[in-house]
């Protein structure tokens, strides 16, 4: 490979998931993964992100979701984000998420995953960050915004 | 012995800025977990946090702190395994001592086992 491939582009994006429980949301997100080319085995990712989310559910404060997992279904570092009006409970003390991202990292890789995960986490310290999200319209915008916030 | 001539004092020596204030219990600590604090480490050591009376600082060699019982903040440092980290509370909490004391301990032992 000597073209690096972007975490989210808006084919990964879905501003209107589906109503459903945490299974429901993450195969939606999960499906856009794989019509992308970044995971090579739905049933087994999905697998693999289950039993992360078993050890310990990913819910965080504020209403955020982020079921990730490192996977050998996984060919490319990717990032997904899904919205969801009615909400999704991720295990969260306080309540549903409905704002979700589903990090993926390929079986071998080195630790780029834990960066991506940290940059994430500081910007949804951000209300700013999480009221752009909350009000995009448009998938690109969100996911340009999303790639520029979390690489910077 | 013969003691070295004493170097005069400056008056208005800049005072280098400490990482935290002096008055601050803490400690620091070797991130024993190896995959470093995210994950179910970052979860287990958080709701520890939360369940101590004292509010308690976790910091980074670089400067970087989070509060001990949010996971956001917490994730947001990237903390990786070996790393040094420095825990400290406001010595005013009741418990502060042994909040720091309890949260160090923990890091000092493989979350992830």
């Amino acid at each position: 490979m000597t073209t690096s491939t972007a975490l989210i582009t808006a084919d990964l994006v879905d501003l209107d998931l589906p109503a459903g429980d945490r299974a429901a949301a993450v195969r939606s997100l999960a499906e856009r993964l794989v019509a992308a080319g970044r995971v090579s085995d739905l049933e087994q990712f999905l697998a693999d992100v289950e039993a992360r989310e078993a050890q310990m559910p990913t819910g965080l404060e504020g209403g955020i979701g982020i079921p990730h997992c490192r996977s050998a279904a996984v060919t490319v570092p990717t990032l997904g984000f899904g919205r969801s009006a009615a909400g999704v409970d991720f295990g969260a003390e306080d309540g549903p998420a409905d704002l979700v991202f589903l990090i993926a990292a390929p079986a071998g890789g080195g630790d780029e995953h834990m960066t991506v995960l940290a940059a994430l986490a500081r910007r949804l310290m951000r209300s700013s960050f999480k009221d752009t999200l909350r009000q995009a319209t448009d998938a690109a915008q969100a996911a340009d915004f999303i790639a520029k916030e979390v690489s910077a | 012995m013969t003691a070295p001539h004493p170097q005069p004092q400056p008056v208005a020596q800049p005072v280098p800025v400490p990482t935290q204030e002096p008055s601050m219990i803490s400690r620091q600590v070797v991130v024993a977990t190896p995959i470093g604090l995210h994950a179910r480490p970052a979860a287990v050591f958080c709701r520890a946090a939360a369940a101590q009376p004292a509010t308690v600082t976790v910091a980074t060699a670089e400067g970087s702190t989070a509060d001990a019982r949010s996971m956001l903040s917490v994730l947001g440092l990237g903390v990786r395994g070996g790393q040094e980290v420095t825990l400290s509370a406001d010595p005013g909490q009741d418990g502060a001592q042994s909040s720091v004391d309890t949260l160090a301990d923990l890091l000092a032992t493989d979350l992830d086992a």
